[in-house]
């Protein structure tokens, strides 16, 4: 069929593209200094690098399946065509000096063809939505399929440096109110997983 | 009544990566970048109508059926050395164009990187942001490009540090 951009939908198929949204949220975590972060293909074999999952938030899914919480920080993906973005949010320590490190971030995903799990994406990611040192974003998004009832993805942090002069230890997903005296559990943003299902 | 019948429609999206530039030239003004598919990433997408042409240099352009667009890119740039006081910048945007080598228009927002030690917001314009994101629409092949448009105080030399955050998404909404 040829692509018809001006096409108007009618009463039989007014619904718009089909897809499915859910928000994946973490528990409070430590952001663990390990040597390294995987491979280029391979995931970190540290388990302290996993995002444990908290909870799943259905928005919108118009298919007979959801995502459901496996172990270690596994999000069980029904076989599908999903796009993922991932933003890391974190208590980066208690003094200022705070501008300079950024941390390592990715999604996993377990490759059916391969039988193990590889990177979908890795990159770095700044404590500031701003761009300092050589890290832009806070966001790690890419695109994922899976096709059998083993299918997951995973989300990995970690920080690259041994000491940390920013003090105390970066955290995932921290009740930060005590330390801005507000009432705002989480000045510094939550540590979030969007999951879209397109097909 | 004409009969219609249902069409499925599902969001098409694909995401390639940026090629990180090794000389300090390619940050000059209308510079085009180049994507790739980094084999690890494993999967692009569910959009494959596509094409990647070359217009000044291999795979800088997107041969795209009509369609309704969302393309957002980010550039990589190169940090300079721990330098307090750099506040050099470059800013990037996506421009479309009806046929390859015919005029591209500018659309969207502008993207900016300012690599440096510490944040500094000089050079902070309204519309600028860490990525450039466009809408295009057409009811004809349309040829999408990421270029430099602007290059300030950007003159140190290359650093060596690698960093894979180059992106380009594409959405189409059928």
């Amino acid at each position: 069929m040829t692509y018809n951009p001006y096409f108007k939908s009618t009463a039989d198929d007014s619904f718009g593209a089909n897809f499915a949204v859910f928000i994946v949220k973490f528990n409070n975590q430590t952001i663990p200094y390990t040597q390294n972060f995987g491979t280029s293909t391979a995931v970190p074999t540290f388990t302290s690098t996993r995002a444990t999952v908290s909870s799943i938030e259905t928005l919108r899914n118009p298919f007979d399946e959801s995502l459901t919480i496996g172990s270690d920080g596994k999000i069980m993906t029904p076989p599908g065509k999903y796009w993922l973005d991932g933003r890391l949010g974190m208590r980066n320590g208690t003094s200022t000096y705070n501008y300079q490190i950024g941390f390592s971030f990715g999604i996993g995903g377990y490759i059916d063809s391969l039988s193990e799990e590889r990177w979908l994406r890795k990159q770095g990611v700044a404590y500031l939505e701003e761009t300092v040192n050589r890290y832009i974003r806070k966001n790690v998004q890419c695109y994922y399929e899976a096709s059998s009832s083993s299918s997951y993805v995973r989300v990995y942090h970690r920080r690259a440096y041994s000491s940390w002069p920013a003090g105390s230890n970066p955290e995932l997903n921290r009740d930060g109110s005590s330390d801005f005296s507000t009432s705002t559990s989480y000045p510094y943003g939550a540590t979030r997983l969007l999951v879209m299902r397109l097909e | 009544m004409t009969h219609r019948p249902i069409v499925h429609k599902n969001l098409k999206v694909m995401n390639l990566d940026v090629v990180y530039p090794t000389d300090i030239s390619e940050y000059n003004v209308g510079t085009i970048s180049q994507y790739y598919y980094y084999t690890a990433r494993n999967f692009i997408g569910n959009l494959t109508d596509y094409n990647l042409v070359q217009h000044t240099r291999s795979d800088d352009t997107f041969e795209l059926p009509a369609g309704r667009y969302i393309i957002r890119t980010v550039i990589p740039v190169h940090e300079p050395t721990n330098n307090t006081s750099f506040t050099g910048y470059v800013q990037w945007q996506i421009f479309s164009s009806s046929s390859l080598n015919g005029t591209y228009t500018a659309s969207g927002t502008k993207g900016r990187s300012q690599p440096g030690y510490k944040p500094n917001d000089t050079g902070d314009n309204p519309g600028v942001h860490s990525f450039a994101t466009a809408i295009i629409e057409s009811n004809s092949t349309v040829y999408v490009q990421t270029r430099i448009i602007e290059k300030t105080n950007y003159l140190t030399s290359l650093s060596s540090a690698s960093t894979d955050q180059g992106q380009v998404i594409i959405w189409r909404a059928d």
